[in-house]
């Protein structure tokens, strides 16, 4: 990967440097989503495999949006190791960048891993309801 | 004998001339943002002591148990209107009035990019707040509380004008909000001066400028949610009405979805006061300051994942609970680097004990109280044993009196000397400090206690015997302590301005910029704008104040006798434009009273008066636009030290590109929740839509919406044959769009007028309508639009060398068709595929 660029999105640039955040928000936004659709189209008492069917999907939509945000950790720490500060660049806005944008990344990270974590946790308490899915169990009627 | 005048005392004489606005009723013309932020921060000021003043009535009437002093329905009225004042009257417009006279002198700018914008927004908020209070005279005072819950404000339950002068007049000065916001975001990326790239920008002004991005994505919520509550009272069209598909929960979401987000949007800017006061009270620079960005980027984007925590009680599904009381958690993360990043710079440097300092100190205790009492309620089941009791109301006041209040007096001593060119008095405002820290703790400590008691908020009287007599008296004593402080601060500033010692240049021997100006400052700020080479200037640059007073920096020479700045690049701050700004004008005033027509009209129902207000608000936007140009291309200006810059109207992506940018990106937040609207319906409301009310005929609907998409490809070629010089075509193009964009509201018409729904009957049905009607003013504005760059190309003002009018249009123009594309999946394919 280089270092500098995704298509047109380049390090050195605002976007790139919230991206972490544009992640966290479209998730966010995703797992709220498809939670209230699936209460309304009656997927909050399926069963896949063992698994409480809304709980997979909330899963299957994090997974790949994790690893997009890890390529752009890594792409952001990429660019911190190899900024330095140029003759064209003699404030230090490069470094500043990449750092602004690998902390993001991370506390992006550590978001949306703890919003998920609910979806991860409802599974394990699962047998203590009487065996039911908590987001089931606790729908209004 | 007179002395002989020093050169910047010539330059100050001749930049005066054409810098200063008239005197009398001309003030009423100043665009000047010294004046606007100064106006802001008055009246922001005088709305405070009102609201004070309601609290204290309210105060007055808890004290003792079975008190008589005020009934019911006045004590209704002044909890709506001391929340509704605080927050939309005081908060938000003070800080702006802080951002619009601060940012310009720390980024080293003459003035804001957009000077009328922000004279117009302190028009609309001075009419706004005047409306709202008008109430009083009218006997019709909101008293639905401050978030105005469906259904009790609803018609049917407010059958008054109460609600509706709430509504109107909150979204009156709403836009306010947004323009300032508009208009900070733009100054802020692109007159930042040469040499303060974006690692050396002050951290006030990456604290406004994420607040901005908040506002900007925030306010339309709340402005959508009140148009649509003042429709269903007007019109009697059903949004939140559950027996016509409607759902009342969706008036929550659309409110807070706007409030939380808006609790940061008071405090991040007083994070911002403390991260310039205690550096310069240090004096050391700010430690992490790229944590400190980082941390406000952060906040600015986790705080809207928050919103549902005022609304555990409502039965929301608990796995969806769970996500928001993890972001509610989650936020306290980059708050605490913001602090931790305070107090090391704290320790590390030599701390003064002055009024400034005993603000910043008070801050963190009441803040880090309120806090803790966050992260108590951001969980559910806490939250659902202290929900509406006393405890939220005491948690709240630590906030946003420790958040946002103690910051706010310290940054207003610490930037005093600014606004009066004196020195505070230290030991009034050290009483006024005392005063008010132990007022404000004796008023809200207890209050705790009060709600754990079980007292519920909003009751205006309760029996004795509950165990509330007591903390309710304490409670009360304590509100008028802090009341004597807040006289006391009235009496100190009324002092101040008679007998404060003169301040010399920077009295506290501050690093940043706004310290280079003269004290008071000229409206100008700058004589010539300084080359930055550090984050803080004055502690790096030697001379700084003399080289910028005696025209060693640029744009010195006052001779084109224009308002003039430095439009620079919006990472590195290189110099790329020199933008001409507009001067005094009356524009501003009469676009907000034409505005004010319409929201007055609309109130009383005088519906004919309210549209020639909307038309007439319209026609003079168009006229501040045709006012805007320039005919003279005087090609490159010398920018001094053999610095050739270009005018800004070269630029094709000038100010105005920037400014229109950020309004759609507001305007498509405002789309958004309207879409949010229709598909939270859709999800909680049970047959929705209902299958008797969907539209089936898709012809000539689809046939109007690739009319839409065709024009939008004029445009684009239009745009390509105005860069290549050829205007016969580019007519064409443009002709052809209007042409195209006409058909499409022909087609539309026809398939609506075919719907034989009444609005009236369901909430899908009004959704609709509404969809369709956002999307018609906006397809007519674009034809406006477009008509009126013809007729500019015809003057001249628009040509190959200066595209930026009709780049403005164009992308009014795709926005409008992207919207129709959303809006078409909304209103034509969703019920007929989902």
């Amino acid at each position: 990967m280089n270092a500098k660029r995704l298509g047109w999105l380049q390090t050195h640039s605002l976007v790139w440097m919230v991206s972490g955040l544009i992640i966290w928000s479209v998730h966010f936004v995703l797992i709220y989503v498809l939670q209230a659709v699936s209460c309304a189209l009656g997927w909050a008492s399926r069963d896949l495999a063992g698994l409480s069917f809304i709980n997979v999907i909330l899963v299957a939509m994090t997974v790949p949006l994790v690893l997009l945000l890890l390529y752009l950790a890594w792409g952001s720490w990429l660019a911190w190791r190899s900024s330095g500060r140029t003759p064209d660049d003699p404030t230090g806005v490069t470094p500043f960048m990449a750092l602004t944008a690998l902390l993001i990344h991370a506390i992006s990270f550590l978001g949306i891993v703890w919003v998920t974590w609910p979806v991860l946790s409802a599974r394990l308490v699962r047998p203590v309801l009487q065996g039911k899915p908590i987001s089931h169990r606790l729908l209004p009627h | 004998m007179i002395e002989p005048r020093s050169t910047a005392d010539r330059l100050d004489a001749r930049f005066s001339i054409f810098w200063s606005a008239p005197s009398g009723l001309g003030q009423l013309s100043a665009v000047n943002h010294t004046s606007i932020g100064n106006r802001f921060i008055v009246t922001g000021f005088i709305f405070f002591l009102i609201g004070g003043l309601l609290a204290m009535l309210m105060r007055t009437q808890l004290a003792l148990p079975n008190n008589d002093f005020i009934d019911f329905q006045t004590y209704n009225e002044l909890f709506s209107m001391h929340g509704t004042t605080m927050m939309f009257l005081f908060a938000v417009p003070i800080l702006e009035g802080f951002a619009l006279y601060l940012v310009p002198k720390m980024i080293g700018a003459r003035d804001l990019i957009f000077p009328r914008l922000s004279a117009f927004g302190y028009w609309c908020y001075l009419f706004g707040g005047v409306l709202l209070y008008s109430s009083f005279f009218f006997g019709q005072v909101p008293d639905s509380g401050w978030f105005m819950y469906t259904p009790l404000s609803s018609r049917e339950f407010t059958p008054g004008k109460g609600s509706d002068f709430w509504l109107l007049g909150v979204t009156f000065v709403e836009i306010s909000a947004v323009t300032a916001a508009i208009e900070l975001i733009a100054s802020i990326l692109r007159t930042r001066a040469p040499g303060m790239t974006i690692v050396r920008m002050p951290l006030f002004v990456w604290a406004m400028l994420v607040v901005s991005f908040m506002i900007v994505f925030a306010f339309p919520p709340l402005i959508l949610g009140s148009i649509l509550l003042e429709i269903e009272r007007a019109f009697d069209l059903p949004f939140y009405a559950p027996e016509r598909g409607g759902d009342p929960l969706l008036w929550q979401h659309l409110f807070w979805l706007f409030g939380h987000p808006e609790v940061y949007i008071v405090f991040l800017p007083a994070t911002g006061f403390l991260s310039m006061l205690i550096p310069a009270l240090c004096g050391r620079p700010i430690v992490g300051y790229t944590w400190i960005v980082m941390a406000l980027i952060a906040t600015g984007f986790i705080s809207f994942g928050l919103w549902v925590h005022h609304m555990y009680a409502t039965g929301i599904p608990h796995l969806a609970l769970s996500f928001f009381s993890a972001a509610s958690l989650a936020v306290v993360i980059p708050t605490s680097i913001q602090i931790f990043a305070w107090i090391a710079t704290l320790w590390l440097g030599k701390p003064r004990l002055n009024v400034p300092m005993l603000f910043v100190i008070g801050f963190f205790v009441n803040f880090i109280i309120g806090g803790l009492t966050g992260i108590m309620i951001a969980l559910v089941p806490f939250d659902w044993q202290v929900h509406d009791t006393h405890f939220i109301v005491a948690h709240l006041h630590y906030v946003l009196i420790g958040g946002m209040l103690f910051p706010l007096l310290a940054a207003f001593y610490y930037w005093l000397p600014h606004f009066s060119g004196r020195m505070h008095s230290e030991s009034i405002g050290r009483l006024v400090f005392w005063l008010m820290f132990l007022g404000f703790n004796l008023t809200f400590l207890i209050m705790h206690f009060t709600g754990m008691q079980g007292m519920p908020r909003r009751v205006y009287t309760y029996t004795d015997g509950l165990g509330w007599d007591w903390p309710n008296l304490v409670s009360s004593v304590g509100g008028f302590v802090m009341s004597a402080a807040v006289g006391l601060l009235v009496v100190d500033l009324l002092l101040h301005f008679f007998y404060g010692r003169r301040a010399p240049r920077d009295p506290w021997k501050a690093g940043s910029l706004e310290w280079v100006t003269r004290l008071p400052p000229q409206p100008y700020n700058f004589i010539s704008i300084p080359e930055i080479k550090g984050r803080d200037p004055l502690w790096v640059q030697p001379n700084l104040v003399e080289h910028t007073e005696n025209g060693g920096g640029y744009l010195a020479d006052p001779a084109s006798g224009r308002r003039e700045t430095l439009g620079t690049s919006v990472l590195q701050a290189r110099p790329e434009e020199v933008i001409h700004l507009p001067t005094n004008t009356f524009l501003p005033l009469v676009s907000a009273s034409f505005v004010a027509m319409f929201f007055v009209g609309f109130l009383f129902e005088l519906y004919s008066v309210a549209a020639a207000g909307a038309l007439l608000a319209l026609a003079s936007g168009f006229f501040w636009a045709w006012r805007s140009g320039d005919l003279q291309d005087p090609g490159e200006v010398d920018a001094g030290h053999g610095l050739h810059l270009p005018m800004h109207h070269r630029n094709p992506t000038g100010p105005g590109w920037w400014g229109t940018l950020i309004a759609l990106f507001s305007n498509g937040a405002l789309y958004a929740s309207l879409l949010f609207g229709y598909y939270f319906l859709w999800t909680a409301v049970p047959d929705w839509p209902p299958s008797a009310y969907v539209i089936h005929d898709l012809r000539l609907p689809t046939l109007g919406l690739v009319s839409l998409l065709a024009s939008s490809v004029c445009v684009r070629w239009a745009i390509s044959r105005l860069q290549h010089a050829k205007l016969p075509q580019f007519r064409a193009g443009i002709v052809a769009a209007v042409l195209l964009a006409g058909g499409f509201l022909v087609a539309e018409f026809l398939a609506m007028r075919a719907y034989a729904v009444p609005a009236e009957a369901h909430a899908y049905s009004a959704l609709l309508h509404i969809i369709v009607g956002y999307q018609f003013v906006h397809v007519g504005v674009a034809i406006l639009a477009a008509v009126f760059v013809l007729v500019r190309v015809h003057f001249g003002y628009v040509g190959p060398q200066r595209q930026l009018g009709a780049r403005v249009m164009s992308l009014f123009w795709h926005y409008t068709v992207l919207a129709w594309v959303l809006g078409y999946t909304t209103v034509h394919l969703s019920a007929l595929t989902l």
